[in-house]
């Protein structure tokens, strides 16, 4: 395989050799070192031989020595290429602004993908990498990605891990978030923490305060949980910041109706396609108006290119797939309706407590002539303590900050 | 004068030669090796190499014969072409059906 890649950039000549006694001329090139390949009989007194075109005028001589004629056949590799290819100016200037502009498009960054699928923390993170240079376009050499952790990890909160992988020409980035700290709390803030919703208490966990009421104990809205004065027998009482974890058992209730007829969009058949082109971020639409139906459903697809692996490039083909539907009204089964009710509600009632925290779920369902409705009780551990302003009669004693006063005497 | 001295530079070669294969042997490593002796290699029926050829004697697109120290090497077959001919080495490509030996 090296050889035919060096004879190709050396560049070759097929010779024909004609006359007869070719073994003597072969054994003479053998002796005088030098090389013939792909040596191939063409008929009885006639051959091919493929060697360097710097031995030609040598190889002549032995040729006659030998009583043999030779002539060039054919001639190869990249220096006669190049040959041919000077008188064509045109064609070479287009060959070297192709060659600069592939190089140039393989030096830069063109796809930044991020490892998030929060919509917010994404934009968060693009405009945090912008802020600190990282944009599509971007020179490959420019990035560093050491320099932008130092500089991103020491100007936000947010991220406990930060790491940009160059491949090609696409940065991949990931992070890591922070767990919060727990806020802290203001010793001089003083409050009560009282139920905000009925239920029976489960369990209660107290930092700081007094608890009022104990496991078991049925609670209704308002209600004292944990007393922000503590009894003092030397003062009068002492007033802190109530803390604690109180889990309830609660109920829930909620109620939700559908109607029995819904427009079924049924596909015509028709469909569209529309395609847009995107250079360097710019989108060129390749059609004139949106597609002739009133009614549709679409899909994108994104063709990015790319040259091979991990080399994308900045253009992008979107194609538009449009296919016409539609809308027929349909009475569906209660039943079915009922239950995509259910699994709605439950849907939105675990993404608000989460799963575990629910004990037992019921449903009552109602149907109308095109109306159903489903009522669900839920019963569920929720943390009802909230915090609330300590009541009092006279103004209470609040320790003066020492650090401030002054000793005169 | 010359003949003498060329067939002296022949002697001393060959004497250097046996010597080298009886070496090659005491230490049961290939001839090849040290003695400079031909090696053949045969791949399949499509393709046979030579190392050590001294020179052609017949080449065909059915046959090859090659001179070497110790033997006449024949090879028939058909649609015979010499991919590389250098100075020690030549390699056959095509459809190999036999070879053979004819001791000197």
């Amino acid at each position: 395989m090296l050889k035919y890649l060096f004879h190709f950039l050396t560049g070759y000549v097929i010779i024909k050799i004609e006359g007869k006694g070719i073994e003597n001329f072969l054994n003479l090139l053998s002796s005088e070192k030098i090389y013939i390949g792909r040596l191939k009989k063409r008929g009885n007194l006639c051959s091919t031989g493929e060697i360097n075109p710097a031995f030609y005028h040598r190889v002549k001589l032995f040729a006659r020595e030998c009583g043999l004629k030779i002539s060039v056949f054919k001639r190869g590799g990249l220096p006669f290429a190049l040959m041919r290819l000077k008188k064509r100016k045109a064609f070479l200037a287009g060959f070297f602004v192709s060659v600069f502009l592939l190089l140039f498009l393989c030096s830069r960054i063109w796809v930044i993908q991020i490892d998030e699928t929060d919509t917010e923390k994404r934009e968060r993170l693009e405009a945090v990498l912008a802020e600190n240079g990282v944009v599509c376009g971007m020179p490959r050499r420019d990035l560093k990605p050491f320099e932008v952790q130092k500089s991103v990890l020491g100007s936000n909160d947010e991220y406990s891990w930060f790491w940009i992988d160059v491949k090609g020409t696409v940065a991949s980035v990931r992070v890591r978030y922070k767990k919060q700290p727990p806020k802290i709390t203001d010793s001089y803030d003083i409050c009560n923490l009282i139920a905000s919703k009925d239920g029976i208490i489960e369990k209660i966990t107290v930092r700081n305060g007094n608890a009022e009421v104990e496991k078991g104990t049925a609670v209704t809205k308002g209600q004292l949980l944990v007393s922000g004065v503590l009894p003092n027998d030397i003062m009068s009482a002492m007033y802190v910041h109530a803390d604690a974890d109180i889990i309830a058992r609660v109920k829930r209730t909620a109620s939700e109706s559908a109607s029995l007829i819904v427009a079924e969009r049924i596909k015509t058949g028709k469909t569209e396609k529309k395609y847009s082109i995107s250079v360097f971020g710019k989108d060129f639409n390749l059609f004139l108006k949106s597609p002739d139906f009133k009614h549709y459903d679409g899909n994108i697809r994104e063709k990015r290119f790319k040259l091979f692996g991990n080399y994308y490039m900045p253009f992008v083909i979107r194609t538009y797939n449009y296919s016409e539907v539609k809308p027929v009204p349909t009475r569906i089964e209660p039943i079915v309706a009922e239950q995509k009710l259910k699994d709605a509600m439950y849907g939105e009632l675990k993404n608000t407590i989460g799963e575990k925290n629910i004990l037992s779920a019921t449903y009552e369902t109602k149907r109308g002539d095109n109306e159903v409705t489903v009522i669900l009780n839920a019963e569920c551990l929720e943390n009802i303590g909230t915090e609330a302003e300590i009541t009092f009669e006279k103004k209470p004693f609040v320790p003066k900050d020492i650090s401030k006063s002054t000793i005169t005497g | 004068m010359a003949y003498k001295t060329r067939r002296r530079r022949d002697f001393k070669k060959r004497l250097r030669d046996r010597r080298m294969e009886q070496v090659a042997e005491a230490l049961d490593i290939s001839k090849d090796f040290l003695a400079g002796t031909v090696k053949v290699t045969v791949t399949g029926t499509e393709e046979l190499t030579v190392e050590g050829a001294l020179s052609i004697i017949e080449y065909t697109d059915v046959s090859l014969r090659l001179n070497t120290r110790d033997f006449i090497l024949s090879v028939s077959g058909s649609s015979f072409e010499v991919n590389d001919m250098d100075t020690d080495y030549l390699r056959l490509k095509g459809q190999i059906e036999t070879v053979s030996y004819l001791k000197l």
